[in-house]
């Protein structure tokens, strides 16, 4: 899970250590600023995917796997 | 084994290779020195060690850095092949996990490598360790920094914007490499307090995020300059609040007269003691919210944080002109361990 500001070094980490399908959720930057409320609509809106992601084993047929309505993870 | 390194055939045009080079993102943008298949070879040869042998695995690319890709940036950064065996125990020091690379190349902060050469090698590379010390004039300590700079971007894959994501950086990133004036400090120098015989040359990698400088020209006895240098350490938005958490070092660059003073009355440990006691940050200079998160953490005594959780957050070196009243105070990432290797001869 990372905010989208470090999506490029969690992608570029993960495929040099050889998980390049590693399943990401990817939340707005910045994140840690934000307002609690804004913070918890984030993890509520979020929250679909990251079970989604967390609960399937990674590979090119699970790319789709996210529930519809839930945000593009990148 | 690792693969060798790649040879292109390019025009023999210095503005050429260079221009290719910048196109490519391989330099730091100054010019550099064409790593030529017989300079290259030159620095394996340097030092002693088989070009494909893996000195190390570097984050956040995790690439195996082979003696041969390090020499090819050492040759880039204009090296000679003397200053190669620094290099690779540089390059060691940094590999370290304690020293946690990932997320000194990774991190928005402006931490970036800087080392300190211990030992006889200083004298025989000849190392700058006295006028302007951080700055520019040896080769040595500009290139063998500048090494290690270019190898975090071609071997660790350092890239900005894209892997690294510092905010700023900081000057640092193109070299920031110093020597101790061992014959000037009057305490045993640094390479010797972290186990090492006063005739081993060594390196020591340490993670700053700047230098603040101290100045103190009226002082006349060592506690009052103390008091100084204290009160230079007080910085509320460094990464210095995390050290109070007990991760990592700082260090305080003494210049030998300053050391003098300071020597008179206190042993290195002492400083270091007295330091960690009177460095402290009122907690009055953090805004509310962030007073609550300090006593939360259990880090906040009388109503201050002090700088050093322990005395030996600190490390001492004795560097700069034998004359003059300037030293440096380095704080650091917070989150990265020094490492000191030996500097092995080819």
């Amino acid at each position: 899970m990372l905010t989208r500001e470090f999506e490029s070094l969690g992608r570029a980490a993960a495929a040099d250590r050889g998980y390049a399908d590693l399943p990401f959720v990817i939340v707005p930057h910045p994140f840690q600023t934000l307002p609690e409320a804004e913070i918890r609509a984030i993890a509520d809106r979020t929250f679909p995917e990251i079970v989604a992601r967390a609960s399937v084993r990674a590979g090119p047929e699970d790319r789709t796997a996210a529930p519809s309505g839930a945000p593009s993870h990148g | 084994m690792a693969d060798r390194v790649e040879t292109i055939w390019v025009e023999d045009s210095l503005d050429r290779i260079n221009d290719l080079a910048y196109e490519n993102g391989w330099t730091d943008g100054l010019p550099i020195v064409p790593p030529t298949p017989e300079r290259v070879e030159a620095m394996v040869a340097a030092s002693g060690r088989p070009p494909h042998e893996v000195v190390a695995v570097l984050p956040p690319r995790m690439a195996e850095a082979t003696v041969e890709r390090l020499a090819a940036n050492a040759v880039m950064a204009g090296c000679r092949p003397a200053h190669f065996p620094v290099v690779l125990a540089a390059v060691a020091a940094v590999a370290d996990p304690r020293f946690e690379l990932f997320g000194v190349n990774t991190t928005t902060n402006p931490v970036v490598p800087m080392l300190v050469v211990n030992g006889p090698i200083r004298h025989t590379l000849d190392f700058n360790f006295s006028y302007g010390v951080f700055g520019p004039g040896r080769r040595a300590n500009a290139t063998v920094g500048r090494a290690l700079s270019l190898i975090m971007l071609n071997v660790a894959g350092r890239v900005p914007g894209e892997v690294c994501k510092s905010t700023q950086k900081q000057p640092g990133a193109y070299t920031m490499c110093i020597a101790e004036h061992e014959e000037l400090s009057p305490w045993e120098p640094l390479h010797v307090e972290r186990g090492f015989d006063r005739a081993t040359s060594t390196v020591t990698a340490i993670p700053p995020t700047g230098t603040i400088n101290v100045v103190d020209n009226d002082s006349s006895r060592a506690e009052d300059l103390l008091t100084t240098i204290a009160g230079s350490m007080l910085v509320a938005g460094s990464n210095n609040i995390y050290h109070a958490w007990g991760l990592g070092e700082m260090a305080l660059v003494l210049s030998p007269e300053h050391a003098r003073l300071i020597a008179a009355d206190f042993s290195k440990q002492e400083v270091k003691a007295w330091l960690h006691e009177h460095a402290a940050i009122a907690l009055s200079v953090f805004p509310p919210h962030k007073r609550v998160v300090l006593r939360d953490r259990g880090i906040v005594q009388e109503d201050s944080v002090k700088v050093l959780a322990r005395p030996d957050q600190l490390l001492v070196v004795v560097a700069g002109a034998p004359s003059g009243i300037h030293s440096q105070f380095i704080p650091t990432y917070g989150q990265a361990w020094a490492v000191t290797r030996p500097i092995q001869a080819g």
